[in-house]
Protein backbone atom coordinates (compact mmCIF):
# COMPACT_ATOMS: atom_id res chain seq x y z
CA UNK A 1 0.00 0.00 0.00
CA UNK A 2 1.56 3.32 -0.96
CA UNK A 3 2.35 5.81 1.89
CA UNK A 4 0.55 9.15 2.03
CA UNK A 5 2.27 11.86 0.02
CA UNK A 6 4.41 14.28 2.13
CA UNK A 7 3.84 18.01 1.66
CA UNK A 8 7.33 19.52 2.09
CA UNK A 9 5.90 23.00 2.63
CA UNK A 10 3.68 21.78 5.46
CA UNK A 11 6.58 19.89 7.04
CA UNK A 12 8.86 22.94 6.86
CA UNK A 13 6.15 25.12 8.40
CA UNK A 14 5.67 22.57 11.19
CA UNK A 15 9.40 22.30 11.88
CA UNK A 16 9.79 26.07 11.95
CA UNK A 17 6.92 26.30 14.40
CA UNK A 18 8.65 23.71 16.59
CA UNK A 19 11.94 25.58 16.26
CA UNK A 20 10.33 28.81 17.40
CA UNK A 21 8.81 27.15 20.48
CA UNK A 22 12.04 25.34 21.38
CA UNK A 23 14.11 28.49 20.89
CA UNK A 24 11.97 30.33 23.45
CA UNK A 25 12.51 27.48 25.90
CA UNK A 26 16.26 27.50 25.24
CA UNK A 27 16.52 31.27 25.70
CA UNK A 28 14.73 31.07 29.02
CA UNK A 29 16.81 28.14 30.29
CA UNK A 30 20.08 29.86 29.35
CA UNK A 31 18.98 32.90 31.37
CA UNK A 32 17.82 30.72 34.27
CA UNK A 33 21.13 28.85 34.47
CA UNK A 34 23.14 32.08 34.71
CA UNK A 35 20.63 33.94 36.92
CA UNK A 36 21.40 34.57 40.61
CA UNK A 37 20.45 31.72 42.91
CA UNK A 38 16.75 31.74 43.81
CA UNK A 39 17.77 30.88 47.37
CA UNK A 40 18.74 33.90 49.42
CA UNK A 41 21.12 31.73 51.39
CA UNK A 42 23.44 34.45 52.66
CA UNK A 43 21.37 34.71 55.85
CA UNK A 44 21.27 30.95 56.40
CA UNK A 45 23.62 29.23 58.76
CA UNK A 46 24.99 25.80 59.64
CA UNK A 47 23.24 22.77 58.18
CA UNK A 48 20.62 24.91 56.46
CA UNK A 49 23.34 26.79 54.58
CA UNK A 50 24.90 23.47 53.45
CA UNK A 51 21.52 22.15 52.30
CA UNK A 52 20.80 25.40 50.49
CA UNK A 53 24.14 25.19 48.68
CA UNK A 54 23.46 21.56 47.69
CA UNK A 55 20.00 22.51 46.49
CA UNK A 56 21.34 25.30 44.30
CA UNK A 57 23.92 22.97 42.73
CA UNK A 58 21.25 20.35 42.01
CA UNK A 59 18.83 22.92 40.60
CA UNK A 60 21.48 24.35 38.30
CA UNK A 61 22.36 20.82 37.13
CA UNK A 62 18.74 20.09 36.26
CA UNK A 63 18.32 23.44 34.50
CA UNK A 64 21.53 22.83 32.55
CA UNK A 65 20.36 19.34 31.65
CA UNK A 66 17.06 20.75 30.37
CA UNK A 67 18.99 23.39 28.43
CA UNK A 68 21.26 20.74 26.86
CA UNK A 69 18.30 18.53 25.91
CA UNK A 70 16.54 21.53 24.38
CA UNK A 71 19.65 22.60 22.46
CA UNK A 72 20.10 19.03 21.11
CA UNK A 73 16.49 19.01 19.98
CA UNK A 74 16.88 22.42 18.35
CA UNK A 75 19.91 21.09 16.41
CA UNK A 76 17.91 18.05 15.23
CA UNK A 77 15.02 20.24 14.09
CA UNK A 78 17.40 22.57 12.25
CA UNK A 79 18.98 19.54 10.56
CA UNK A 80 15.56 18.36 9.44
CA UNK A 81 14.81 21.79 8.01
CA UNK A 82 18.18 21.82 6.22
CA UNK A 83 17.48 18.39 4.72
CA UNK A 84 14.27 19.76 3.17
CA UNK A 85 16.23 22.37 1.23
CA UNK B 1 14.90 58.87 54.56
CA UNK B 2 17.24 55.95 55.12
CA UNK B 3 20.42 56.80 56.90
CA UNK B 4 23.30 54.94 55.23
CA UNK B 5 25.36 55.20 58.40
CA UNK B 6 22.67 53.47 60.45
CA UNK B 7 22.57 50.64 57.92
CA UNK B 8 26.35 50.20 58.04
CA UNK B 9 26.33 50.04 61.83
CA UNK B 10 23.08 48.14 62.16
CA UNK B 11 23.55 45.47 64.85
CA UNK B 12 20.13 43.98 64.12
CA UNK B 13 19.31 40.44 63.03
CA UNK B 14 17.28 39.17 60.13
CA UNK B 15 13.58 39.85 59.66
CA UNK B 16 11.14 37.23 60.91
CA UNK B 17 7.75 37.36 59.24
CA UNK B 18 4.35 35.81 59.85
CA UNK B 19 2.17 36.59 56.81
CA UNK B 20 -1.37 37.84 57.43
CA UNK B 21 -3.73 35.02 58.36
CA UNK B 22 -0.85 32.76 59.34
CA UNK B 23 1.00 31.98 62.53
CA UNK B 24 3.92 30.35 60.72
CA UNK B 25 7.06 32.43 61.08
CA UNK B 26 9.62 32.64 58.29
CA UNK B 27 12.61 34.84 57.65
CA UNK B 28 12.46 37.43 54.91
CA UNK B 29 15.19 35.45 53.13
CA UNK B 30 13.06 32.29 53.28
CA UNK B 31 9.98 34.06 51.94
CA UNK B 32 12.03 35.76 49.22
CA UNK B 33 13.47 32.34 48.30
CA UNK B 34 9.97 30.89 48.11
CA UNK B 35 8.94 33.82 45.89
CA UNK B 36 11.90 33.21 43.58
CA UNK B 37 11.31 29.45 43.41
CA UNK B 38 7.61 29.99 42.72
CA UNK B 39 8.48 32.42 39.91
CA UNK B 40 10.97 29.96 38.39
CA UNK B 41 8.38 27.19 38.69
CA UNK B 42 5.86 29.33 36.83
CA UNK B 43 8.37 30.09 34.08
CA UNK B 44 9.25 26.40 33.74
CA UNK B 45 5.53 25.59 33.48
CA UNK B 46 5.33 27.97 30.51
CA UNK B 47 8.36 26.20 29.01
CA UNK B 48 6.69 22.87 29.61
CA UNK B 49 3.56 23.99 27.79
CA UNK B 50 5.71 25.18 24.90
CA UNK B 51 7.47 21.79 24.77
CA UNK B 52 4.14 19.95 24.75
CA UNK B 53 2.84 22.31 22.07
CA UNK B 54 5.97 21.66 19.98
CA UNK B 55 5.47 17.90 20.28
CA UNK B 56 1.84 18.30 19.20
CA UNK B 57 2.64 20.20 15.98
CA UNK B 58 1.16 18.24 13.05
CA UNK B 59 3.78 17.20 10.47
CA UNK B 60 6.58 18.08 12.92
CA UNK B 61 9.15 15.73 14.45
CA UNK B 62 8.61 14.03 17.85
CA UNK B 63 9.78 16.25 20.74
CA UNK B 64 9.84 13.83 23.66
CA UNK B 65 12.96 14.59 25.75
CA UNK B 66 12.45 18.25 26.60
CA UNK B 67 9.28 18.00 28.70
CA UNK B 68 10.67 15.38 31.16
CA UNK B 69 13.85 17.44 31.65
CA UNK B 70 11.75 20.53 32.38
CA UNK B 71 9.55 18.51 34.75
CA UNK B 72 12.63 17.42 36.73
CA UNK B 73 13.77 21.02 37.21
CA UNK B 74 10.25 22.17 38.05
CA UNK B 75 9.76 19.36 40.58
CA UNK B 76 12.92 20.42 42.38
CA UNK B 77 11.59 23.99 42.67
CA UNK B 78 8.43 22.63 44.28
CA UNK B 79 10.44 20.42 46.60
CA UNK B 80 12.56 23.41 47.63
CA UNK B 81 9.48 25.47 48.41
CA UNK B 82 7.94 22.68 50.46
CA UNK B 83 11.18 22.15 52.37
CA UNK B 84 11.40 25.82 53.28
CA UNK B 85 7.73 25.87 54.33
CA UNK B 86 8.24 22.75 56.44
CA UNK B 87 11.31 24.28 58.10
CA UNK B 88 9.30 27.41 58.93
CA UNK B 89 6.42 25.32 60.32
CA UNK B 90 8.80 23.23 62.43
CA UNK B 91 10.50 26.35 63.77
CA UNK B 92 7.15 27.94 64.60
CA UNK B 93 5.85 24.78 66.25
CA UNK B 94 8.95 24.57 68.44
CA UNK B 95 8.65 28.24 69.41
CA UNK B 96 4.93 27.85 70.18
CA UNK B 97 5.56 24.74 72.28
CA UNK B 98 8.19 26.56 74.33
CA UNK B 99 5.91 29.58 74.79
CA UNK B 100 2.94 27.39 75.76
CA UNK B 101 5.04 25.53 78.31
CA UNK B 102 6.33 28.77 79.80
CA UNK B 103 2.84 30.28 80.01
CA UNK B 104 1.53 27.11 81.62
CA UNK B 105 4.34 27.16 84.15
CA UNK B 106 3.84 30.86 84.76
CA UNK B 107 0.15 30.40 85.42
CA UNK B 108 0.76 27.45 87.75
CA UNK B 109 3.45 29.27 89.72
CA UNK B 110 1.26 32.36 89.97
CA UNK B 111 -1.71 30.29 91.10
CA UNK B 112 0.45 28.50 93.65
CA UNK B 113 2.04 31.61 95.12
CA UNK B 114 -0.87 33.94 94.53
CA UNK B 115 -3.30 32.86 97.30
CA UNK B 116 -0.60 33.10 99.95
CA UNK B 117 0.37 36.55 98.81
CA UNK B 118 -3.26 37.56 98.44
CA UNK B 119 -4.06 36.32 101.96
CA UNK B 120 -1.41 38.61 103.33
CA UNK B 121 -2.73 41.45 101.18
CA UNK B 122 -6.32 40.96 102.42
CA UNK B 123 -5.11 40.88 106.00
CA UNK B 124 -3.25 44.09 105.46
CA UNK B 125 -6.19 45.80 103.75
CA UNK B 126 -8.72 44.78 106.40
CA UNK B 127 -6.56 45.23 109.45
CA UNK B 128 -4.20 47.96 108.55
CA UNK B 129 -4.58 49.68 105.21
CA UNK B 130 -2.19 52.32 106.41
CA UNK B 131 0.51 49.66 106.74
CA UNK B 132 -0.27 48.40 103.21
CA UNK B 133 0.11 51.88 101.81
CA UNK B 134 3.30 52.25 103.79
CA UNK B 135 4.66 48.99 102.34
CA UNK B 136 3.75 49.96 98.77
CA UNK B 137 5.29 53.34 99.13
CA UNK B 138 8.18 51.73 101.01
CA UNK B 139 9.07 49.70 97.94
CA UNK B 140 9.07 52.84 95.88
CA UNK B 141 11.00 54.65 98.59
CA UNK B 142 13.60 51.87 98.73
CA UNK B 143 14.83 52.98 95.34
CA UNK B 144 17.77 55.31 96.01
CA UNK B 145 17.04 58.89 95.06
CA UNK B 146 20.08 60.64 93.72
CA UNK B 147 18.27 63.93 93.55
CA UNK B 148 16.82 63.50 90.06
CA UNK B 149 13.84 61.49 91.22
CA UNK B 150 13.09 57.75 91.56
CA UNK B 151 12.26 57.18 87.92
CA UNK B 152 15.56 58.78 86.99
CA UNK B 153 17.35 56.41 89.33
CA UNK B 154 15.67 53.42 87.73
CA UNK B 155 16.40 54.94 84.34
CA UNK B 156 20.08 55.27 85.17
CA UNK B 157 20.32 51.71 86.51
CA UNK B 158 18.82 50.09 83.42
CA UNK B 159 20.74 52.39 81.12
CA UNK B 160 23.94 51.16 82.75
CA UNK B 161 22.81 47.51 82.52
CA UNK B 162 20.93 47.25 79.19
CA UNK B 163 21.79 43.57 78.83
CA UNK B 164 19.42 42.76 81.72
CA UNK B 165 16.36 43.72 79.72
CA UNK B 166 17.52 43.42 76.11
CA UNK B 167 17.14 39.83 75.00
CA UNK B 168 14.44 37.62 73.47
CA UNK B 169 14.60 35.50 76.64
CA UNK B 170 13.69 38.45 78.85
CA UNK B 171 10.91 39.40 76.45
CA UNK B 172 9.50 35.88 76.73
CA UNK B 173 9.66 36.17 80.51
CA UNK B 174 7.75 39.47 80.40
CA UNK B 175 5.14 37.91 78.13
CA UNK B 176 4.62 35.09 80.64
CA UNK B 177 4.35 37.50 83.56
CA UNK B 178 2.03 39.88 81.69
CA UNK B 179 -0.45 37.08 81.11
CA UNK B 180 -0.15 35.47 84.56
CA UNK B 181 -0.73 38.33 87.00
CA UNK B 182 -4.47 37.61 87.08
CA UNK B 183 -3.76 33.98 87.94
CA UNK B 184 -2.07 35.09 91.13
CA UNK B 185 -5.07 37.07 92.34
CA UNK B 186 -8.53 35.66 93.08
CA UNK B 187 -11.63 37.74 92.40
CA UNK B 188 -12.24 40.68 92.70
CA UNK B 189 -8.65 41.71 91.86
CA UNK B 190 -7.96 38.82 89.52
CA UNK B 191 -10.62 38.90 86.84
CA UNK B 192 -11.83 35.40 86.05
CA UNK B 193 -11.72 34.95 82.29
CA UNK B 194 -11.16 31.23 82.00
CA UNK B 195 -7.99 29.30 82.73
CA UNK B 196 -5.96 32.45 82.13
CA UNK B 197 -7.44 35.82 81.24
CA UNK B 198 -4.32 36.84 79.37
CA UNK B 199 -2.79 40.28 79.22
CA UNK B 200 -6.15 42.07 79.39
CA UNK B 201 -7.12 40.45 82.68
CA UNK B 202 -3.60 40.92 84.05
CA UNK B 203 -3.72 44.63 83.22
CA UNK B 204 -7.18 44.92 84.78
CA UNK B 205 -5.82 43.24 87.89
CA UNK B 206 -2.92 45.69 87.94
CA UNK B 207 -5.39 48.60 87.71
CA UNK B 208 -7.45 47.20 90.58
CA UNK B 209 -4.39 46.75 92.75
CA UNK B 210 -2.76 50.03 91.74
CA UNK B 211 -5.91 52.02 92.38
CA UNK B 212 -5.68 51.15 96.08
CA UNK B 213 -2.59 53.33 96.28
CA UNK B 214 -3.66 55.92 93.71
CA UNK B 215 -1.99 54.43 90.65
CA UNK B 216 -3.47 54.03 87.15
CA UNK B 217 -6.53 56.24 87.74
CA UNK B 218 -8.09 57.44 84.50
CA UNK B 219 -9.27 61.00 83.93
CA UNK B 220 -10.95 63.20 81.39
CA UNK B 221 -8.72 64.55 78.65
CA UNK B 222 -8.81 67.47 76.24
CA UNK B 223 -7.00 67.56 72.88
CA UNK B 224 -6.03 70.86 71.29
CA UNK B 225 -4.68 71.65 67.86
CA UNK B 226 -1.10 72.89 67.91
CA UNK B 227 -0.44 73.60 64.24
CA UNK B 228 -1.87 73.46 60.72
CA UNK B 229 0.27 73.55 57.60
CA UNK B 230 -0.55 72.95 53.97
CA UNK B 231 1.56 71.07 51.48
CA UNK B 232 3.81 68.12 51.97
CA UNK B 233 4.78 64.86 50.36
CA UNK B 234 3.37 61.37 50.65
CA UNK B 235 5.11 59.11 53.17
CA UNK B 236 7.02 56.39 51.36
CA UNK B 237 8.12 53.32 53.24
CA UNK B 238 8.12 52.24 56.86
CA UNK B 239 11.01 54.47 57.87
CA UNK B 240 9.33 57.55 56.41
CA UNK B 241 6.09 56.76 58.23
CA UNK B 242 7.93 56.18 61.53
CA UNK B 243 9.73 59.50 61.05
CA UNK B 244 6.33 61.23 60.91
CA UNK B 245 5.24 59.82 64.27
CA UNK B 246 5.57 62.80 66.64
CA UNK B 247 7.76 62.62 69.71
CA UNK B 248 6.72 65.80 71.51
CA UNK B 249 3.08 65.91 70.54
CA UNK B 250 0.16 63.52 70.79
CA UNK B 251 -0.70 63.05 67.16
CA UNK B 252 -0.01 64.25 63.63
CA UNK B 253 -2.88 63.99 61.17
CA UNK B 254 -2.29 64.31 57.43
CA UNK B 255 -5.32 65.02 55.26
CA UNK B 256 -4.98 63.97 51.62
CA UNK B 257 -7.33 65.46 49.02
CA UNK B 258 -7.72 64.84 45.31
CA UNK B 259 -10.32 66.35 42.96
CA UNK B 260 -13.51 64.32 42.88
CA UNK B 261 -12.45 62.01 45.72
CA UNK B 262 -13.48 61.91 49.39
CA UNK B 263 -10.59 62.92 51.68
CA UNK B 264 -8.27 60.37 53.21
CA UNK B 265 -6.45 60.72 56.52
CA UNK B 266 -3.19 59.33 57.90
CA UNK B 267 -2.98 59.46 61.70
CA UNK B 268 0.52 59.26 63.24
CA UNK B 269 0.36 58.66 67.01
CA UNK B 270 3.20 59.38 69.42
CA UNK B 271 4.70 57.11 72.10
CA UNK B 272 4.58 57.12 75.89
CA UNK B 273 5.86 60.39 77.32
CA UNK B 274 6.07 59.54 81.03
CA UNK B 275 6.39 56.20 82.81
CA UNK B 276 5.09 57.36 86.18
CA UNK B 277 2.23 55.10 87.37
CA UNK B 278 0.48 58.14 88.85
CA UNK B 279 -1.65 60.09 86.37
CA UNK B 280 -0.55 63.67 85.92
CA UNK B 281 -1.41 66.19 83.20
CA UNK B 282 0.17 64.04 80.48
CA UNK B 283 -2.19 61.46 78.92
CA UNK B 284 0.64 59.61 77.16
CA UNK B 285 1.54 57.83 80.39
CA UNK B 286 1.56 54.42 82.09
CA UNK B 287 -2.09 54.83 83.06
CA UNK B 288 -3.01 54.98 79.37
CA UNK B 289 -0.73 52.01 78.68
CA UNK B 290 -2.27 49.81 81.37
CA UNK B 291 -5.86 50.83 80.53
CA UNK B 292 -5.13 50.24 76.86
CA UNK B 293 -3.75 46.75 77.42
CA UNK B 294 -6.77 46.05 79.63
CA UNK B 295 -9.02 46.89 76.68
CA UNK B 296 -10.54 49.89 78.48
CA UNK B 297 -10.67 53.51 77.35
CA UNK B 298 -7.30 55.16 77.98
CA UNK B 299 -6.99 58.94 77.89
CA UNK B 300 -4.48 58.75 75.03
CA UNK B 301 -7.04 56.94 72.87
CA UNK B 302 -9.83 59.38 73.71
CA UNK B 303 -7.54 62.32 73.00
CA UNK B 304 -6.56 60.98 69.57
CA UNK B 305 -10.21 60.34 68.73
CA UNK B 306 -11.03 63.91 69.79
CA UNK B 307 -8.34 65.17 67.41
CA UNK B 308 -9.69 62.95 64.62
CA UNK B 309 -13.19 64.33 65.14
CA UNK B 310 -11.87 67.90 65.29
CA UNK B 311 -10.17 67.42 61.91
CA UNK B 312 -13.51 66.34 60.53
CA UNK B 313 -12.89 62.65 60.00
CA UNK B 314 -16.17 60.77 59.73
CA UNK B 315 -16.76 57.06 60.19
CA UNK B 316 -16.91 56.70 56.41
CA UNK B 317 -13.59 58.37 55.56
CA UNK B 318 -10.68 56.05 54.84
CA UNK B 319 -8.05 56.25 57.55
CA UNK B 320 -4.55 54.86 57.93
CA UNK B 321 -3.15 54.72 61.48
CA UNK B 322 0.53 54.57 62.36
CA UNK B 323 1.97 54.50 65.85
CA UNK B 324 5.10 53.85 67.86
CA UNK B 325 4.97 52.15 71.28
CA UNK B 326 1.84 53.43 73.06
CA UNK B 327 0.94 55.15 69.81
CA UNK B 328 0.89 51.73 68.18
CA UNK B 329 -1.41 50.42 70.88
CA UNK B 330 -3.75 53.38 70.37
CA UNK B 331 -3.57 52.97 66.58
CA UNK B 332 -4.52 49.30 66.88
CA UNK B 333 -7.37 50.11 69.30
CA UNK B 334 -8.72 52.69 66.85
CA UNK B 335 -8.60 50.12 64.07
CA UNK B 336 -10.17 47.48 66.28
CA UNK B 337 -12.95 49.69 67.61
CA UNK B 338 -15.04 49.54 64.46
CA UNK B 339 -15.85 53.23 64.99
CA UNK B 340 -13.58 54.36 62.16
CA UNK B 341 -13.02 53.19 58.59
CA UNK B 342 -9.42 52.12 59.13
CA UNK B 343 -7.97 50.43 56.06
CA UNK B 344 -4.28 50.42 56.94
CA UNK B 345 -2.27 49.97 60.13
CA UNK B 346 1.45 50.16 60.79
CA UNK B 347 2.78 49.85 64.33
CA UNK B 348 6.26 49.83 65.83
CA UNK B 349 6.85 48.21 69.23
CA UNK B 350 3.18 48.28 70.20
CA UNK B 351 1.90 46.29 73.22
CA UNK B 352 -1.21 45.45 71.22
CA UNK B 353 -1.15 41.65 70.94
CA UNK B 354 -4.58 41.25 72.53
CA UNK B 355 -6.40 43.76 70.32
CA UNK B 356 -8.57 42.03 67.71
CA UNK B 357 -8.88 43.74 64.32
CA UNK B 358 -11.82 43.50 61.93
CA UNK B 359 -11.57 41.99 58.46
CA UNK B 360 -10.42 44.38 55.75
CA UNK B 361 -7.59 45.91 57.76
CA UNK B 362 -4.12 45.34 56.34
CA UNK B 363 -0.63 46.46 57.24
CA UNK B 364 2.40 45.68 59.34
CA UNK B 365 2.94 45.13 63.07
CA UNK B 366 6.69 45.56 63.60
CA UNK B 367 8.42 44.51 66.81
CA UNK B 368 11.97 44.04 68.02
CA UNK B 369 12.23 40.61 69.65
CA UNK B 370 14.52 41.96 72.37
CA UNK B 371 12.11 44.79 73.20
CA UNK B 372 9.94 43.79 76.17
CA UNK B 373 7.40 46.62 75.80
CA UNK B 374 5.28 44.82 73.12
CA UNK B 375 5.32 41.72 75.34
CA UNK B 376 3.43 43.70 78.01
CA UNK B 377 0.42 43.37 75.72
CA UNK B 378 0.73 39.59 75.81
CA UNK B 379 1.32 37.24 72.88
CA UNK B 380 0.17 38.26 69.42
CA UNK B 381 -3.34 36.88 68.96
CA UNK B 382 -4.63 38.80 65.94
CA UNK B 383 -3.38 37.73 62.52
CA UNK B 384 -4.89 40.38 60.23
CA UNK B 385 -1.60 42.26 59.97
CA UNK B 386 1.67 40.89 58.68
CA UNK B 387 3.78 40.38 61.81
CA UNK B 388 7.40 41.45 61.40
CA UNK B 389 9.99 40.78 64.10
CA UNK B 390 13.71 41.41 64.35
CA UNK B 391 16.29 41.31 67.09
CA UNK B 392 17.56 44.88 67.44
CA UNK B 393 20.82 43.78 69.06
CA UNK B 394 21.64 40.40 67.61
CA UNK B 395 24.77 38.40 68.32
CA UNK B 396 27.31 39.00 71.06
CA UNK B 397 28.16 42.59 70.25
CA UNK B 398 27.88 45.33 72.87
CA UNK B 399 24.57 47.11 73.30
CA UNK B 400 25.70 50.63 72.59
CA UNK B 401 23.10 53.12 73.75
CA UNK B 402 22.64 56.07 76.04
CA UNK B 403 19.01 55.24 76.61
CA UNK B 404 17.18 52.82 78.87
CA UNK B 405 15.42 49.87 77.16
CA UNK B 406 17.63 50.22 74.06
CA UNK B 407 15.64 47.83 71.86
CA UNK B 408 12.53 49.99 72.36
CA UNK B 409 14.20 53.27 71.43
CA UNK B 410 13.10 55.08 68.32
CA UNK B 411 16.61 54.69 66.91
CA UNK B 412 16.33 50.89 67.19
CA UNK B 413 13.00 50.94 65.38
CA UNK B 414 14.38 53.32 62.76
CA UNK B 415 16.96 50.65 61.87
CA UNK B 416 14.29 47.95 61.83
CA UNK B 417 12.04 50.11 59.65
CA UNK B 418 14.93 50.56 57.22
CA UNK B 419 15.42 46.78 57.17
CA UNK B 420 11.71 46.40 56.42
CA UNK B 421 12.02 48.85 53.54
CA UNK B 422 14.91 46.77 52.21
CA UNK B 423 13.01 43.46 52.55
CA UNK B 424 12.87 41.33 49.42
CA UNK B 425 9.88 39.08 50.08
CA UNK B 426 6.61 39.84 48.36
CA UNK B 427 4.83 39.41 51.71
CA UNK B 428 6.38 42.66 52.93
CA UNK B 429 6.77 44.41 49.59
CA UNK B 430 3.02 44.17 48.92
CA UNK B 431 2.13 45.62 52.32
CA UNK B 432 4.60 48.50 51.88
CA UNK B 433 3.18 49.21 48.43
CA UNK B 434 -0.39 49.21 49.76
CA UNK B 435 0.47 51.51 52.66
CA UNK B 436 2.38 53.85 50.33
CA UNK B 437 -0.46 53.96 47.82
CA UNK B 438 -2.85 55.28 50.47
CA UNK B 439 -1.25 58.72 50.12
CA UNK B 440 0.38 58.56 46.67
CA UNK B 441 -2.93 57.68 44.99
CA UNK B 442 -4.10 61.17 45.95
CA UNK B 443 -0.95 63.30 46.08
CA UNK B 444 0.41 62.04 42.75
CA UNK B 445 -2.92 62.86 41.08
CA UNK B 446 -3.33 66.26 39.37
CA UNK B 447 -4.54 68.74 42.00
CA UNK B 448 -3.74 66.45 44.92
CA UNK B 449 -2.98 68.30 48.17
CA UNK B 450 -1.94 67.54 51.73
CA UNK B 451 -2.76 69.37 54.96
CA UNK B 452 -0.86 68.53 58.14
CA UNK B 453 -2.32 69.12 61.61
CA UNK B 454 -0.73 68.36 64.97
CA UNK B 455 -2.43 68.03 68.35
CA UNK B 456 -1.43 67.78 71.96
CA UNK B 457 -3.60 66.81 74.93
CA UNK B 458 -3.92 67.35 78.65
CA UNK B 459 -5.56 65.34 81.38
CA UNK B 460 -8.17 67.38 83.28
CA UNK B 461 -10.63 67.07 86.22
CA UNK B 462 -8.10 66.64 89.00
CA UNK B 463 -6.92 63.28 87.72
CA UNK B 464 -9.59 61.37 89.64
CA UNK B 465 -12.60 60.92 87.40
CA UNK B 466 -13.11 59.24 84.07
CA UNK B 467 -15.25 61.28 81.74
Amino acid sequence: MPSAPVDPVAVRTALERQLALLSMIGDHLRAAVTAPSPLHSADWQGRAADQAAEFVVELQARLRDAENVTDDTVRRVRLQIAMLS
Amino acid sequence: MSDPKSIAKDPGGQLLIAPAGSVVVSTDAMLASVDALRALEAELLIDLRRALAADAVWDGMPITDVAPALERARDLCGLGRETIARAAADYTATERAIEALQHELGARIAALLGPAAFGLLVTLITTNSGLLLALALGGWAAIPDDGDGKLDTLHDFFRDHPELITSPEFVRFVSVVSTSVDDAMPHPFGLSLGPSGGAEASAATLIALGSTVGMFRETSVVAERVSTTTGGTAPLGSRDRLDRVPEDELVRIEKYEAPGQPPRYAVFIGPTETFSPFADHEPRDMTSNVHGVAGLSPAALRAVEQAMSDVGITRHDEVQVVGFSQGGLVATMIAGSGDWNVVGVETFGAPAGSVQLPDGVAGLAIRNTDDFIPALGGPQLDTHLVQVEREAYAGDGPIVTDEVVPAHQRSAYERTATAVDNAESSTIRQQIATLDAFATDYLDAPGGTATVMTYDATRVDGFTRVR
